[in-house]
C-alpha cells in the first residue's frame, strides 16, 4: 500500500506563488507559445522520469514497494498482462492459452523464439523453475505467494514442452489468468543461487546490471544509489502478440529511460515545470498550481477520470474488541451506519480536500473497473435530517442537539486515521463537522501506519476508521476484507462462520464468482455484492480522486486510460520531437 | 592526558552500549515492525506476514535480536536491511561519503566564514560591518533550513544555474578527473552554502561574544599596553582565547555531521544517509536505523573525545587541571 505523500500548505502557497516565474524561465526561453518540430526517426530518444525512493531490490520476487516494482516493470515479464484499458487480459509471454476442465486447468503456449536479455532462451522450463523453486519456495520471502493460491494450495504447473506450461488448480479460479502476470525469472541464472540458499539476497540493489537478465522491453544499465537509475532498451525484446509499434519504430521505441530519485515531491515539481523531466503524476491539489502554467512550461494536463484509490469510513463490530461493549452494540446498527452515510457531505469532500478533482463514490468498485461496477448504485446524499430520522428509528434519543442511545451514553466516537495522508486528516475534519450536525461527537486521533496497522489489525482496539485500500481490478482480490473469514474484514475479522445473513450471502456470492467462468455470470455475482455493501453499509464509502497526468508535449505514445495512467505500454512511447517557440 | 583520554574512550563504551540497548528497546516497544506496512494491503495474507517474520528472526524477543546483534556487531557486521536486503554496513558505506563531503563542506564555509568575520565585526562593535553581520546572523538564525531549501531549488529552477538533485552527471566516469571536481562542486553548492548559512548565524553570535569578552580581560588590556603588534594580538591573545567556546561547540558538529544535513539532503535530492535514515525509521527497518544511531552516536562520542583533546591544548587551566 502506498500512500500519496503531500508537502505542507505552506510549500504548496509558497509554489502557488513561485511556479510562474520557474514554468517561464529555466531554459532561457519565455515564450507563451510552443509547437514540436517532429524528429526524423521516431526511434531512439530518451524518457527522463522522477521517482520519490531508490528502488530496493532488482529481485521481482521480493519486490513489494512502489519504486522497486515500477522499475521491475520495465525488465520483466509474466504470461499475461492487463489491459490498462478494460482490465481485460491480454498475452504478454505467452501467445494464447486453452482453458479445459471446466476452468480448472489453463495451458499456456509461449510465443516461439523467445529469448533473455543475455540471450539465453526463454522457455517453459524457465516458468515452471519461476513457480516451483521461487514462488512456492517456504524459504523465500516473497509477498507475491499469497495471490498465487487457491484455499491456500499452490497451483500445479507441469511443464508439456519447451513451449507449452499447464496450471491446475484444485478448482476453477476465474483471476487466475489475471493472476499469471507475475514475473517470469530465468532458471539459468537463479536456479543455482536458490540451490545455494540465497534467493533472499539475490540481485540486491549492488548487483552487477549486466547480471540482472529479464525478458522485458528494457535492461539495467547502470544504478547510482540516491541518484540516477538508468534502463537501456533490451534489443532482443519479443513484443507480445497484438501490441502494434507506432509507424516508423521498433518496439521499444525509445533506447533509454532514466529515472531520477528524487525524494522531495516539491522538488520534483519544480524540476518537471524546468523542463527536466517528461511525465508527472498530478495532484488534485497541485492542479491550482499547474493549470496556469500549461503552456509556458510546454506539458499538457492530462485528467484520466476516477481512480482506483478510494476513501472509507468502517466502525468496530467485532463483538470481542476491548472497546466498550455499548459502542460496538452502536456499530452494529445498521441505522446507525446508515445515518452516518447521510450525514456525510461528499461534494464538500471533493471540493475541499480534492478541489474539485474526484467525484463521491457509492460502494466497493472503482468506477475505473468498467467491467465490474454497478452502475445503478448512486452515493448516498447529504441529508443531516434524514439520518437524524434514522438515529431516532434506530433507537438513539436526542437532547438538545446532542445524541444518546437508550441506556443514555452520550455517542461519541474516535476516529482514526494515518498521518501520512494529510488530504485524510482534512477529510476526517469535515466528518468531525459532518457529524457534528446530527449530534455525534468525533474525536480525531491521528496516528502513524504502523501504529493504525497495529491497532486494527492486531490488537482491535478501535472504534471508527478512516481509510484507503489499494485498489483492485478483480473483485476477488479483496475477497480478504469481504469474506467473513477474511484476514483484512476490517469491521469483525475471521469471523468462524458469517456473523450476519447478508455476510453470509457475500461469503457465497465470492466463492461462486472466484469459481464461476464466463464474466456476464461474474458480474451479476459481484453486482449482488455491491448491492448489498451499499444497502448494509459495513464500509460507509466517501470519494475517489481523479487521476491527473502532466505529459511533456514533445512526447508521443500517450493515451489516458483508466487503469494504467497515460502510459498504455511503455514500448510505444517516443520522442516526437523538439519543442520551438511558436 | 593519556590516561584522560582513556578514561574518556572506556566512559564512550559504555554510553554507546546505554544507547544502543535504548534504541534498540525503544524500537522494539513501537508498535508493529518492519512488515506491519503490509498488513494493511489485502493482497498480503497473515500467514506469508508470519512466513517472512521468521525469515526476517523478527518472531523472536527482542532481547533475543539484541544480543544476536551485538554478537554480530563484535565479528564486524552490523545486520541485514529488511528493505534492501543488503548488508547494512554495504548501504551506510555508500552513503556515508557524500553525508560527509557534504556536512564537512559546509562547516568549512561556515567556520571559515564566520570566526574571521566575528574577529573584524568585534573589533568595531555596532559598526557598519558589525550591524550588518548581526542583522544577517539574526536572519541566518531564523530562516529554517527547509525552508532555505526550498528557495534554493526554486533559484535553480529559474535561473538554471545549478541542478536539482544528485551529487554529479548522470554520464560523469566519461569526463576527466578535475572536470568531474568541477561537477561535483556544481552539484554541492547550493546544498552546501544552504547548510553552511544556517550555523553561520550561530557561529558569528558565539564568536563574537567572546571576542568581546576577551577584549576586556586584564591580559589583552596589558598585552595591548605593551605595544604588541595588531597581528599578534589578534592571533594569540584574541583569537586563541576566544575560541575555548567553540571548541566545545566544534565537537558537537562533529556528532552531527551524518544526521545534521537530513533536511536538506531531501530537498536537494543529496544521495547522503539522511534520506536513508529517514526512510529506514519510517519504514521501522530495525537493523539499518540501528547501524546509522551506531555511527551518529561513535561520531558524537569522538567529537566530544576530539574536542576535549583540543581543549587540553588551547586552554592551560586545563592542562593544568589535568595533571
Amino acid at each position: 500500500m502506498r500512500e500519496r505523500r503531500s508537502g505542507p500548505a505552506i510549500v504548496l502557497a509558497l509554489l502557488a506563488v513561485l511556479a510562474g516565474a520557474v514554468s517561464g524561465g529555466c531554459t532561457g526561453s519565455r515564450a507563451d507559445r510552443w509547437k514540436v518540430v517532429p524528429r526524423a526517426a521516431i526511434s531512439g530518444g530518451r524518457l527522463v522520469l522522477d521517482v520519490v525512493s531508490d528502488p530496493k531490490t532488482f529481485n521481482p520476487a521480493l519486490a513489494s514497494e512502489t519504486t522497486s516494482t515500477q522499475i521491475l516493470g520495465y525488465l520483466f515479464r509474466g504470461l499475461t498482462r492487463v489491459s490498462p484499458k478494460d482490465g481485460s487480459v491480454k498475452p504478454d509471454l505467452a501467445r494464447r492459452w486453452e482453458i479445459t476442465e471446466g476452468g480448472r486447468k489453463v495451458v499456456f503456449h509461449l510465443i516461439p523464439g523467445l529469448t533473455w536479455s543475455d540471450g539465453h532462451p526463454l522457455d517453459a522450463r524457465d516458468v515452471v523453475f519461476s513457480f516451483r523453486n521461487v514462488y512456492y519456495n517456504p524459504k523465500i520471502a516473497t509477498p507475491a505467494r499469497s495471490v498465487l493460491l487457491v484455499d491456500g494450495k499452490p497451483f500445479t504447473v507441469t511443464l508439456v514442452d519447451r513451449e507449452t506450461v499447464a496450471f491446475e488448480t484444485p478448482k476453477p479460479f476465474a483471476p487466475l489468468l489475471e493472476e499469471l502476470g507475475v514475473e517470469i525469472l530465468p532458471r539459468h541464472i537463479l536456479a543455482p543461487v536458490v540451490g545455494a540458499g540465497q534467493f533472499n539476497r539475490a540481485w540486491s540493489v549492488r548487483e552487477r546490471p549486466d547480471r540482472v537478465v529479464g525478458s522485458g522491453p528494457f535492461v539495467l544499465e547502470k544504478y547510482v544509489p540516491g541518484q540516477y537509475v538508468f534502463l537501456r532498451r533490451n534489443g532482443r525484446y519479443t513484443p507480445p502478440d497484438g501490441l502494434l509499434a507506432p509507424p516508423g519504430c521498433r518496439l521499444p521505441c525509445l533506447s533509454r529511460i532514466v529515472l531520477r530519485i528524487i525524494p522531495n515531491e516539491t522538488s520534483s515539481l519544480i524540476r518537471f515545470l524546468s523542463g527536466k523531466t517528461d511525465l508527472y503524476g498530478v495532484s488534485p491539489q497541485q492542479m491550482a498550481v499547474l493549470k496556469p502554467s500549461e503552456e509556458r512550461a510546454r506539458f499538457r494536463l492530462l485528467v484520466r477520470g476516477p481512480s482506483l484509490s478510494e476513501s472509507f469510513v468502517t466502525f468496530n463490530e467485532n463483538p470481542k474488541a476491548p472497546i466498550d461493549a455499548y459502542k460496538i452494540r452502536w456499530f452494529r446498527n445498521r441505522r446507525f451506519r446508515e445515518a452516518v452515510a447521510w450525514s456525510i457531505d461528499r461534494t464538500a469532500l471533493v471540493n475541499i480536500v480534492l478541489n474539485g478533482m474526484g467525484e463521491p463514490i457509492p460502494g466497493p468498485v472503482p468506477k475505473a473497473v468498467k467491467a465490474f461496477f454497478d452502475d445503478r448504485l448512486v452515493p448516498y446524499r447529504h441529508d443531516p435530517a434524514h439520518a437524524k430520522e434514522l438515529l431516532v428509528e434506530g433507537g438513539f434519543v436526542y437532547r438538545g442537539n446532542r445524541l444518546f442511545d437508550s441506556e443514555g451514553h452520550r455517542v461519541i466516537v474516535v476516529l482514526l486515521t494515518n498521518t501520512e495522508s494529510p488530504e485524510r486528516i482534512q477529510m476526517a475534519q469535515i466528518l468531525q463537522a459532518n457529524l457534528k450536525d446530527v449530534g455525534i461527537k468525533i474525536r480525531i486521533v491521528p496516528l502513524q501506519f504502523n501504529m493504525l496497522a497495529t491497532l486494527v489489525t492486531t490488537s482491535y482496539r478501535w472504534e471508527m476508521l478512516l481509510f484507503g485500500l489499494t485498489g483492485v481490478i478483480d473483485p476477488h482480490g479483496d475477497s480478504s476484507v469481504w469474506q467473513s473469514s477474511g484476514f483484512l474484514h476490517l469491521w469483525n475479522p475471521r469471523e468462524r462462520k458469517p456473523d450476519q445473513p447478508w455476510e453470509a450471502e457475500i461469503d457465497t456470492l465470492f466463492d461462486r464468482g472466484a469459481t464461476t467462468m464466463d464474466p456476464v455470470q461474474r458480474k451479476k455475482l459481484y453486482d449482488r455484492w455491491q448491492e448489498i455493501a451499499h444497502r448494509e453499509l459495513p464500509i460507509v464509502d466517501l470519494v475517489t480522486p481523479d487521476q491527473i497526468s502532466a505529459v511533456r508535449m514533445t512526447l508521443g505514445g500517450i493515451h489516458p486510460t483508466p487503469l494504467g495512467g497515460v502510459v498504455p505500454h511503455i514500448t510505444q512511447v517516443y520522442q516526437r520531437g523538439v519543442l520551438t517557440p511558436a | 592526558m593519556i590516561r584522560n583520554v582513556l578514561r574518556r574512550v572506556v566512559h564512550l563504551f559504555v554510553v554507546l552500549g546505554g544507547i544502543l540497548f535504548l534504541s534498540f528497546a525503544l524500537i522494539a516497544m513501537a508498535p508493529g515492525d518492519f512488515l506491519s506496512q503490509m498488513a494493511l494491503n489485502p493482497q498480503v495474507s497473515p500467514e506469508v506476514i508470519h512466513r517472512l517474520k521468521t525469515i526476517y528472526g523478527l518472531d523472536t524477543p527482542f532481547y533475543m535480536q539484541f544480543v544476536r546483534w551485538i554478537e554480530a556487531l563484535f565479528n564486524g557486521d552490523l545486520g541485514y536491511s529488511f528493505s534492501y536486503h543488503l548488508p547494512v554496513t554495504d548501504l551506510l558505506l555508500s552513503r556515508i561519503p557524500l553525508t560527509l563531503l557534504l556536512t564537512f563542506t559546509s562547516i568549512l564555509i561556515s567556520w571559515g566564514l564566520a570566526l574571521p568575520l566575528a574577529v573584524y565585526g568585534a573589533g568595531r562593535p555596532n559598526g557598519i560591518l558589525d550591524r550588518s553581520l548581526t542583522g544577517f546572523s539574526y536572519l541566518s538564525i531564523s530562516v529554517p533550513s527547509f525552508f532555505l531549501s526550498l528557495l534554493g531549488v526554486l533559484l535553480a529552477g529559474r535561473t538554471g544555474w545549478f541542478p536539482i538533485g544528485g551529487a554529479h552527471r548522470p554520464d560523469w566516469t566519461s569526463e576527466p578527473g578535475w572536470e568531474r571536481i568541477l561537477d561535483m562542486g556544481h552539484h554541492l553548492a547550493l546544498p552546501a552554502m544552504t547548510l553552511a548559512l544556517g550555523s553561520f548565524g550561530v557561529l558569528y553570535r558565539l564568536m563574537r561574544s567572546a571576542v568581546l569578552e576577551v577584549r576586556d580581560q586584564p591580559y589583552y588590556l596589558a598585552a595591548r599596553g605593551r605595544g604588541l603588534s595588531p597581528r599578534l594580538l589578534r592571533l594569540r591573545y584574541l583569537f586563541r582565547n576566544a575560541l575555548n567556546p567553540l571548541v566545545t561547540l566544534f565537537g558537537l558538529e562533529l556528532g552531527g555531521l551524518l544526521s545534521g544535513a537530513a533536511f536538506v539532503e531531501m530537498i536537494y535530492a543529496w544521495p547522503g544517509m539522511g534520506r536513508l535514515m529517514l526512510h529506514a525509521v519510517m519504514t521501522e527497518d530495525l537493523y539499518l536505523v540501528m547501524g546509522g544511531i551506531l555511527t551518529g552516536a561513535v561520531l558524537l562520542l569522538l567529537g566530544n573525545i576530539v574536542s576535549d583533546i583540543a581543549l587540553f591544548f588551547l586552554d592551560p587551566r586545563v592542562r593544568e587541571r589535568e595533571s
